[in-house]
């Protein structure tokens, strides 16, 4: 395996209060398949205590950018003590949820995702030296692609949780 | 590994009454991109109770002053008790928000100098000397002080934006603007007199 570049580095987002957590799965899962990413579910964990059910998960997207590049996005989302409520509004009953949410994400450029230039020493040093010098535009451009659609994840997800947003733009 | 250099530590920032969420975060984004700095979202929490939201969110700006020196400014923003309300402003309605402010700013100097000549223990003894005791010849001094002048920047601004919602009802609507800014003035003085 090639260098392993870390783009966004544990960026965490937490909410209290109402919500649904199918609904935030599916907000996730969306965004991927829409834009092709290869989905893998690394942990799935759902416990049951008095207190309310504590869910776990590790969701660890990516997509192969080119023969050389592979883009990855981890988020670990935590639930914690997840209780239904029924909620009345504008007449009608909905059943939600309360609880903790808790997001991380993290976002990783992988160079050499074949293992092909990392076997002999001078092709490794032939790589580094062509990454840096001639292409390391590719390296910043798909950067900002892993760091737009973990931007992208989180609007979404605070869109939906109606959210106060900051935003890098003005 | 880089070496990190307080230069602030922890100075508040805090407001009580109505302000603008957006505008805030506008006039944020707009005074760091006008010292230069790359903004970086870390950290945003939000809890919903009855009385009112309350908001968390970190911010790291960064700014890269010379080889290896970077300005780092952390900001720790806490809107508590945060509602929304139509108040008259201006004489118009307007859609604002209501809470209290509370704004920690962190100052750093990070330099990642590790491995480089002059951090061999007998040229980082004689430098520290004679930057101590003779004459500050680095610049690490002056960076410290930028990062410095820059959170006081970034303060002045923020306050102004939101003193201008404090002085825009009916009731204070005569108070001009050299009192606003006279205030900022001598809320700075004052930090900077504390800060001594």
């Amino acid at each position: 395996m090639g260098e392993s570049y870390l783009v966004v580095d544990n960026l965490k987002f937490a909410y209290e209060g109402l919500f649904n957590p199918e609904e935030i799965y599916n907000i996730v899962t969306n965004l991927f398949y829409e834009r092709d990413w290869i989905w893998y579910e690394k942990m799935n964990q759902e416990e049951v205590t008095p207190s309310g059910r504590q869910i776990r998960m590790i969701l660890k997207p990516f997509i192969f950018a080119t023969r050389y590049y592979q883009l990855g996005v981890q988020i670990r989302i935590h639930m914690i003590n997840l209780k239904e409520v029924e909620v009345e509004h504008g007449g009608k009953t909905f059943r939600l949820h309360h609880g903790v949410l808790r997001i991380t994400y993290s976002g990783e450029v992988i160079s050499d995702r074949k293992k092909e230039w990392t076997k002999k020493p001078l092709f490794w040093f032939l790589s580094i030296i062509f990454e840096k010098y001639f292409f390391s535009d590719r390296k910043e451009k798909y950067s900002t692609k892993v760091k737009e659609t973990i931007d992208d994840l989180s609007t979404l997800i605070k869109n939906y949780l109606n959210t106060y947003k900051y935003t890098y733009s003005h | 590994m880089v070496e990190t250099d307080l230069a602030v530590d922890a100075k508040e920032l805090r407001y009580k009454g109505i302000f603008k969420i957006d505008e805030l975060f506008k006039i944020i984004n707009k005074s760091a991109e006008a010292r230069g700095y790359s903004k970086n979202e870390k950290r945003s929490e939000e809890v919903v109770t009855e009385a009112g939201r309350r908001v968390f969110l970190e911010l790291r700006l960064k700014k890269e002053v010379g080889s290896g020196a970077f300005l780092s400014i952390k900001m720790r923003i806490t809107l508590d008790s945060l509602t929304e309300k139509i108040e008259l402003i201006s004489g118009q309605k307007r859609n604002v928000n209501r809470g209290d402010v509370l704004i920690i700013f962190d100052g750093w100097l990070e330099t990642k100098y590790e491995d480089r000549y002059h951090l061999a223990p007998i040229r980082f003894f004689l430098k520290g000397l004679i930057n101590k005791y003779v004459y500050p010849i680095l610049p690490e001094g002056k960076y410290k002080s930028e990062v410095t002048t820059d959170i006081r920047f970034i303060e002045s601004e923020i306050l102004k934006s939101l003193k201008v919602y404090r002085h825009g009802d009916e009731e204070s609507k005569r108070i001009s603007e050299k009192i606003v800014q006279k205030e900022i003035e001598d809320d700075i003085s004052k930090s900077m007199r504390h800060d001594v």
